[in-house]
C-alpha cells in the first residue's frame, strides 16, 4: 500500500481507512495513553474485557457514523459526555487530553515512510508542540469558564438589581406556543405595584397574568410576536375602580416566546400637555383680539386725521386770496402734521405687530427681497442700493425681514445729507444665522447716541428737517424684530456713514436633513 | 327713462365726508340732487317715505357708507334687497374700509359697485366723473 502523497489533504473517508487499518494498534496505544494515569488505570482495571470491547465497539460506531457518513450529532454528544463525567471525578483536562490523541501516532505512521526518520522526527517535535499548546488551552478553557461564569452572574445579579428599584413597570411575559397561555415569569416591585392598586389584585407575582390580560395587553404581547417588532399603545383606567391613570405600553419580543412589556406613567405628562394646549389656545385668542384691536384703533383714529385734511385744503381752496402768507403757512404745517400722524399710526400698528409668527416660513432669495424692498421704496434717482456678499437663501416668514429691510434702507436715504448716496447691503452667514447689514454714506450718528437711536420716537434732527417725515419708531421696531428672534441689532458709525447689522435665524435645517 | 335729474341719496355719518360729496359735485358743476341721510334708519326712512320724511323720488342711487351708528352699510342693504318695492335699488359703496369681508358681503348683496373714499381721487373727482357717465349711460329701474 503505497502512502498518500503528501500535498493532498485527506478525505474523511480515507482517514477512517487508515484508522480502521491500523485499528488494533490505534486501540492499544489509546490503552496504554490510559493506563498512564491513576484514575483511568483503575477504570480500566475494573472492567472486564467483554465491557471494555463493548466500550470500544460502541467508540468505533459513533466515530465510523461521524467519519464516513457524516453525523456528527452522536459522536459529539458522547464526547461531551465524557468530558462531564471525567470533570466530575475530578480529572484535569490535560490528563485526558493525550488518552483522546493516542489514535496519532499509528495513522502518522500509515502516512509516512518507516524509513523517513527527518520527517518523523520532525512530525515527532511539531506533534509535542501542538500537545502542549491544546493542553494548556484546554485548562485554560475550563478554568476560565469559571471566572467567566462568575462574572456573568455578577452582571446579571446587577442588572436584576436595577429593574427591581426602576419606577418604571416592567414585565417579562411568556406566551405558550401550543395553546396560546400567558405566563409571568417576572415582574419587578413597580409593575407588582400596579395589581396592588386594582381593586382585586394583591400585588403578587401570580396576579401580574390575570392584571394583564383584563387590560388587553396580552394581545399587544401577541402582536410583537407575531410582527417580531416593538407594539406600542395606550393604556387608560380599562376597569370600574381603576386609578384614573394613564400609561404608555411598549412590548417588545425577547425571543419566540417572550415578550418584555414596561407600563409608563404618563398621566402627569398629559395634564400638563393638555394644559399647555390650552394655554396655546389662550394666546392665540388674544393675539387674534389684539390684532382686531390694533387693526380697528388705527383705523378709528385715523378717520378725523382725513376730516382734518379735507377741512385745511377747503379752507385754503375758498380763501386762498385773502389768506395773508403766515396763516397760509400754517394751514400748510396743519396738513404736514396730519400726514405725520397718519404716519406715526401706520408705523405703531407695525411696531405692535412686530415679534409675531408674520405667517408661515417661505424660500427667501435674500437679493430677491432686497431688490422687492428698493422697488417699493423708489430711492430718489441719484441713489444707489448695492449687494455685496453671498445670498443666502432663508426659510423664513418674508414679512417680518422686508419690514426690517424697508425701514433700514428708509432710514438711509431719509436721513442723507447729499443729493446722491450710496447703500450696501451685504449678508455672511454664520452658523445657523444670517448676518445682515445696511452702510449707508450719509452723516452719520455721533456714538454718544448710538444707544439712543434705538429707543422708541428717538429722532436726531427736528423732524421738520428731515425730508420724507420718520416717526422715530424705524429703528425701535427694527431693534423688536431681531431681538424677538433671539438676535442682535448694533450701529457702527465712525464720523461719516453709518452701518446697522443685525442677526437673523436662517430657519434652513441641517443640509444633511434636507437632503432626506 | 325720461331724462329726468338722478337723485342722490348719500348715506354718510361722517359730517366732513358728507361736505366732501356736496362740494365735489359743485366743483364738478352736477346739478342732481343729493339727499343725506346718517345711518341706515334714516335712509331707510327717507326711502319710504316714513316717519315724516318726504319719499325719494325716482329715479334714484344710492351712495351707501358702511360704518355708521344705529343701522350700518350691510344690514341696511340686507333689508333693502328684501323689500318688496326697493329690492331694485342701484347701490355704489363709498367707505373706507378696504377689508376682504365687506367687499365680498356687499357683491353678495348686487351693489353696482364698491368705491374706497382713498381712491376716488382728490376732491372726489374720479367718484363724480363716474357717477356722470353713469347716469348718462345706463337705464334706471
Amino acid at each position: 500500500m503505497a502512502p498518500t502523497d503528501n500535498c493532498q489533504p485527506l478525505t474523511l473517508r480515507q482517514f477512517w481507512d487508515r484508522l480502521e487499518r491500523r485499528r488494533e494498534e490505534v486501540d492499544a496505544a489509546v490503552v496504554e495513553a490510559a493506563g498512564r494515569s491513576s484514575v483511568f488505570a483503575e477504570i480500566l482495571a475494573s472492567m472486564d474485557d467483554e465491557t471494555r470491547q463493548q466500550q470500544q465497539t460502541h467508540a468505533r460506531a459513533l466515530q465510523r457514523e461521524a467519519l464516513v457518513e457524516g453525523h456528527w450529532d452522536r459522536y459529539l454528544e458522547d464526547l461531551r459526555g465524557q468530558g462531564a463525567r471525567y470533570a466530575q471525578l475530578g480529572i484535569p483536562f490535560h490528563e485526558w487530553f493525550p488518552i483522546v490523541s493516542a489514535f496519532r501516532p499509528p495513522i502518522i505512521d500509515d502516512l509516512l515512510p518507516r524509513k523517513d526518520t527527518t520527517a518523523r522526527g520532525v512530525l515527532d517535535g511539531l506533534n509535542a508542540f501542538v500537545d502542549g499548546a491544546m493542553a494548556e488551552i484546554g485548562a485554560a478553557y475550563v478554568d476560565k469558564k469559571e471566572q467567566m461564569l462568575r462574572d456573568a452572574q455578577g452582571r446579571l445579579q446587577r442588572y436584576i438589581d436595577l429593574v427591581a428599584a426602576a419606577p418604571l413597570a416592567q414585565v417579562v411575559v411568556e406566551i405558550h406556543a401550543d395553546d396560546g397561555t400567558l405566563r409571568t415569569p417576572v415582574a419587578n416591585p413597580a409593575a407588582l405595584q400596579l395589581t396592588a392598586a386594582a381593586p382585586t389584585g394583591t400585588g403578587e407575582l401570580a396576579d401580574m397574568a390575570t392584571w394583564l390580560l383584563e387590560r388587553g395587553v396580552a394581545d399587544e404581547c401577541r402582536r410583537a410576536l407575531s410582527a417580531g417588532a416593538l407594539q406600542r399603545s395606550t393604556l387608560g383606567p380599562a376597569l370600574p375602580g381603576d386609578d384614573e391613570r394613564h400609561f404608555d405600553v411598549r412590548c417588545f419580543p425577547l425571543d419566540d416566546r417572550h415578550v418584555a412589556v414596561t407600563l409608563e406613567d404618563v398621566t402627569d405628562r398629559r395634564a400638563l400637555q393638555a394644559r399647555v394646549a390650552a394655554h396655546i389656545r389662550d394666546l392665540e385668542r388674544s393675539n387674534r383680539e389684539l390684532d382686531e384691536f390694533a387693526y380697528v384703533t388705527s383705523h378709528d383714529l385715523k378717520a378725523p386725521l382725513q376730516d382734518i385734511r379735507n377741512l385745511a385744503r377747503w379752507v385754503s381752496q375758498d380763501i386762498a386770496d385773502i389768506l395773508p402768507d403766515d396763516s397760509s403757512r400754517h394751514l400748510a404745517l396743519l396738513v404736514d402734521r396730519v400726514d405725520r400722524m397718519e404716519q406715526l399710526l401706520d408705523d405703531l400698528l407695525d411696531y405692535s405687530r412686530v415679534g409675531r409668527s408674520g405667517g408661515a416660513p417661505s424660500q427667501v432669495r435674500f437679493w430677491d427681497l432686497v431688490d422687492e424692498v428698493v422697488a417699493y421704496v423708489q430711492p430718489p434717482p441719484q441713489f444707489e442700493v448695492r449687494h455685496d456678499g453671498v445670498s443666502p437663501v432663508l426659510k423664513c416668514p418674508r414679512p417680518p425681514l422686508e419690514k426690517v429691510l424697508r425701514n433700514l434702507i428708509q432710514n438711509a436715504i431719509r436721513h442723507h445729507d447729499r443729493s446722491q448716496g450710496l447703500i450696501i447691503v451685504s449678508a455672511t452667514e454664520v452658523g445657523d444665522r444670517v448676518r445682515i447689514s445696511v452702510t449707508d454714506d450719509g452723516p452719520g450718528i455721533p456714538p454718544e447716541y448710538a444707544e439712543r437711536v434705538f429707543r422708541m420716537f428717538q429722532t436726531l434732527r427736528p423732524r421738520d428737517q428731515v425730508a420724507g417725515g420718520g416717526s422715530g419708531i424705524g429703528l425701535a421696531l427694527v431693534k423688536k424684530a431681531v431681538e424677538s428672534l433671539g438676535g442682535e441689532v448694533g450701529l457702527r458709525s465712525n464720523g461719516r456713514g453709518t452701518t446697522v447689522c443685525f442677526t437673523w435665524p436662517k430657519g434652513v435645517r441641517d443640509s444633511m436633513e434636507a437632503a432626506s | 327713462m325720461s331724462g329726468s335729474l338722478v337723485h342722490v341719496l348719500l348715506v354718510e355719518d361722517n359730517a366732513v365726508d358728507q361736505e366732501a360729496v356736496r362740494r365735489a359735485f359743485e366743483r364738478h358743476r352736477i346739478a342732481n340732487p343729493i339727499h343725506v341721510a346718517n345711518d341706515g334708519v334714516d335712509a331707510l326712512e327717507c326711502l319710504r317715505g316714513a316717519a315724516g320724511r318726504a319719499q325719494l323720488p325716482r329715479p334714484y342711487l344710492i351712495l351707501l357708507d358702511l360704518n355708521m351708528p344705529r343701522l350700518g352699510g350691510i344690514d341696511m342693504l340686507r333689508r333693502l334687497r328684501a323689500d318688496p318695492v326697493l329690492h331694485d335699488s342701484i347701490v355704489f359703496i363709498l367707505t373706507t374700509s378696504r377689508r376682504d369681508e365687506d367687499i365680498v358681503a356687499s357683491y353678495d348683496l348686487n351693489v353696482a359697485g364698491y368705491m374706497v373714499k382713498s381712491e376716488v381721487g382728490a376732491e372726489f373727482t374720479r367718484l363724480t366723473r363716474l357717477l356722470d357717465h353713469y347716469w348718462g349711460v345706463v337705464q334706471f329701474p
